[in-house]
């Protein structure tokens, strides 16, 4: 049985469901094992502050960013290499967040007993 | 090994579904064992008995149904997704007093615990998704 569970969340805010079923699922898996969230590709999008959704008339998921730790979810990784594909600074993200290098994640997944889901 | 597969994907608008059950299929034909398909997101479209794809189209619901039925495998539908996007069985329709149940047989709904039960107790889990 895996020590822990590695979840990445790949695409961008608003325009689609799973970051919502992301943070959904990271917030059960953290009932049973240590986890991690990894935002990666367009996913990064998801943690830029200074969003306002309900513009759209859609839920705010970034809102429940801030629950995680009460969860035991302590580490919310941004990865750089996607951040500097898209132009994005690391000073307009979200507090909370550790920008994470290609290799950091790469050793993350080499990680033995864990298990990894991706949305 | 023991496999669980993940979908992501509806019937027809993406091949994710397709792929999921060709790999569910070799898996099995492969002698590993299928501990449990979970259908998150779209892909809990792939329950729904209401849909009638033309005859030269795969009709993904009566595929997964057919696969549980042979192969003894479980396919679970998480309810949040299944709610959201209006695939329901008996009970879900009662409760919301809906016209009808749409889950196709061989099919249960259950909660997002069981895709972490199934990322938990399997080898290799593997996720199909547009």
């Amino acid at each position: 049985m895996p020590a822990s569970i590695l979840v990445f969340s790949a695409r961008a805010p608003h325009g689609s469901g799973l970051p919502q079923e992301a943070l959904d699922a990271v917030l059960m898996a953290s009932a049973f094992v240590q986890t991690r969230l990894v935002f990666i590709r367009d996913g990064v999008y998801q943690v830029l502050r200074d969003q306002d959704p309900t513009l759209l008339g859609t839920k705010d998921v970034a809102a429940g960013f801030g629950a995680l730790p009460h969860y035991g979810v302590h580490e919310l990784l941004v990865c750089r290499s996607s951040l500097q594909a898209r132009g994005i600074d690391e000073s307009l993200l979200l507090e909370g967040l550790t920008p994470v290098s290609a290799e950091d994640i790469r050793v993350l997944l080499g990680q033995p007993d864990q298990q990894v889901l991706t949305f | 090994m023991r496999f669980a597969v993940v979908v992501h994907g509806p019937p027809f608008t993406h091949q994710a579904s397709l792929s999921a059950w060709h790999f569910s299929r070799a898996v099995l034909a492969a002698g590993h064992r299928l501990q449990r398909v979970f259908f998150y997101h779209d892909g809990v479209h792939n329950a729904s008995s209401f849909a009638r794809p033309p005859q030269d189209e795969p009709d993904m619901a009566g595929n997964w149904s057919a696969l549980a039925a042979e192969h003894d495998v479980e396919l679970v539908v998480c309810i949040a997704s299944a709610l959201r996007r209006g695939i329901l069985d008996e009970g879900e329709a009662a409760r919301y007093r809906q016209p009808a149940a749409n889950l196709a047989s061989g099919f249960s709904i259950s909660g997002l615990g069981q895709l972490i039960d199934a990322a938990l107790n399997a080898d290799r889990i593997v996720t199909f998704a547009p």
